[in-house]
């Protein structure tokens, strides 16, 4: 693991190499992590997720989106757009390092949207989405929710402002980003989808029922994302970890 | 402001970033630990809000990740964790010594700050120590605390009533618990027990340590501040030696922005009154 930073001196990205142990494959991934909390929930299956995939012979660089974790801006300035152009970075910086001309993009509920939303790209081979935020309005409203719970609980009688989320600030106009994002109609080109679930009524992710290249696949484990001890314990879904490597040895260039 | 993530420790093996003002004001550096097994960012990013306010202050800071946690790799040496993170501490001392610091403020949230109110004494370029939430073992009454509000919640009841509130959890989790700890468990154990947490305390007042301790209103550290330390630094804190934030309508990890603005507003004017 090494860390580092890149991308343009006005937005700098914090970002994480995991450099592939044994012989190396040609696509590199990039993984891309969600927002807010879950982000820091995340960190360690993420972590974990971006090992086992060096492990198996790929480069992986996680990162932080700019306005989050170790990145540049104070959060005030996030955009769902400015997301977008993130991962395309983050993508540049891997082409880069591996001298390879496609990557892979992996990516975690709101993570996992803005991989779908970059891929636009004609050198993204592959994408596997883990429990990707699909609704970016449901998404907001759970938030809002969660806020609103936090509140009753730490500051009753106080506002529900909108300026902010569980710690995180939450600027009126990335709340109209995320409201506005739906991936029912963002099918992505690519023949080589995994769209990953871990809901626990068994479901199978419903997105893109037409799509050709998409491959559903369930995982027992727990959103690892919403893990509520967060400062205690850090939640690794092993069988998801391995599924994914396992599926991108398959399928992965 | 310049932000520089590195690889430390002899086997270049530990994560952290270094945030470096463009202009130094002469205060002592700060050394972050993680909260718990929270990443080098911190709890709702505080880390890095905190390092970046300090560096426009002209405060130098480095936040890393302890072996295993974080960015950084795991030990291959089987130091047990609480020799490693003596060590690691050390060494990120030396980081930011190699830059130019002589002088430093250890801190943490939670377990940060119990790591570093148990490492602040053994390092003489140590002058402060920041101690967010710092836990020990706790008073008995804590729990009535802790709930007294919550219990007052309509909120509260309504998860009390459907079973859904953690309370329950607590309650369970309380009947197959262990003996209570000791009144002094093992010398240098990371939870320190009441007597420790007050001698760890005690040993950085003789040393001349300044401390910053900073609390929510309604944590059961806080209760065990005011039971054990209020009296004990009165005499510090009127001299100005030790300082203490309360704040309100948060909780342990600052979530409300506000809560967060005035913790890191607290915490730089502080760093940025010692003299390294």
């Amino acid at each position: 693991m090494k860390p580092f930073y890149f991308g343009d001196r006005a937005r700098r990205l914090y970002g994480v190499h995991h450099a592939p142990r044994g012989s190396s494959r040609r696509a590199g991934v990039v993984v891309c992590p969600p927002f807010g909390q879950e982000a820091l929930r995340a960190h360690r299956a993420l972590r974990e997720l971006a090992h086992a995939l060096a492990g198996a012979g790929f480069h992986a660089l996680r990162f932080d989106l700019s306005d989050t974790g170790d990145s540049a801006g104070d959060g005030s300035g996030a955009r769902l757009d400015t997301w977008r152009e993130d991962v395309g970075v983050a993508i540049d910086e891997m082409r880069e390092m591996t001298d390879s001309a496609s990557v892979i993009l992996v990516g975690l509920r709101l993570g996992g949207t803005l991989a779908t939303l970059a891929a636009g790209r004609p050198d993204v081979e592959a994408l596997v989405l883990w429990d990707p935020v699909a609704s970016g309005a449901r998404h907001l409203a759970e938030l809002r929710a969660a806020h609103a719970a936090w509140l009753d609980d730490h500051a009753p009688g106080a506002a529900h402002g909108d300026g902010e989320v569980l710690g995180f600030p939450l600027s009126r106009e990335l709340a109209a980003d995320l409201a506005a994002v739906d991936l029912e109609g963002a099918v992505p080109a690519q023949r080589r989808v995994l769209l990953a679930s871990t809901d626990a009524s068994g479901r199978l992710p419903g997105l893109w029922p037409e799509a050709p290249g998409v491959t559903r696949r369930r995982f027992e484990a727990a959103p690892v994302w919403l893990h509520a001890e967060g400062m205690d314990s850090a939640l690794v879904p092993g069988e998801l970890v391995a599924g994914v490597a396992s599926w991108l040895c398959e399928v992965g260039p | 402001m310049n932000e520089q993530a590195l690889l430390f420790g002899p086997g270049k093996s530990l994560a952290a970033v270094v945030s470096e003002p463009a202009k130094p004001s002469g205060a002592p550096a700060l050394i972050l630990l993680n909260a718990g097994v929270l990443h080098h960012v911190g709890p709702n990013r505080l880390h890095v809000r905190l390092a970046r306010e300090l560096a426009s202050r002209g405060v130098l800071s480095l936040r890393f990740d302890l072996s295993g946690l974080g960015d950084s790799r795991s030990r291959a040496d089987g130091t047990p964790f609480a020799e490693a993170v003596a060590t690691e501490a050390r060494e990120a001392m030396d980081v930011l010594a190699a830059r130019g610091a002589t002088s430093f403020v250890l801190g943490g949230l939670c377990s940060g700050a119990d790591n570093a109110l148990r490492l602040a004494a053994a390092d003489p370029r140590v002058v402060g120590a920041l101690l967010v939430e710092p836990m020990s073992v706790p008073l008995s009454g804590f729990l009535v605390y802790s709930y007294r509000k919550k219990l007052l919640s309509p909120a509260s009841w309504w998860r009390l009533l459907t079973g859904k509130s953690e309370l329950f959890d607590t309650l369970r989790a309380r009947r197959v618990q262990a003996p209570p700890a000791p009144a002094v468990a093992e010398a240098g154990s990371l939870v320190p027990s009441r007597a420790e947490f007050v001698a760890r305390v005690d040993a950085l007042v003789r040393r001349g340590v300044a401390l910053y301790f900073a609390y929510s209103s309604e944590s059961p550290a806080y209760v065990n501040y005011r039971s054990l330390l209020k009296e004990r630094l009165a005499g510090e804190v009127s001299a100005g030696r030790a300082r203490v934030l309360v704040v309100t309508r948060t909780d342990h990890v600052f979530t409300p922005l506000e809560a967060q603005r005035t913790l890191v507003a607290g915490i730089a004017d502080w760093i940025g009154s010692l003299r390294g």
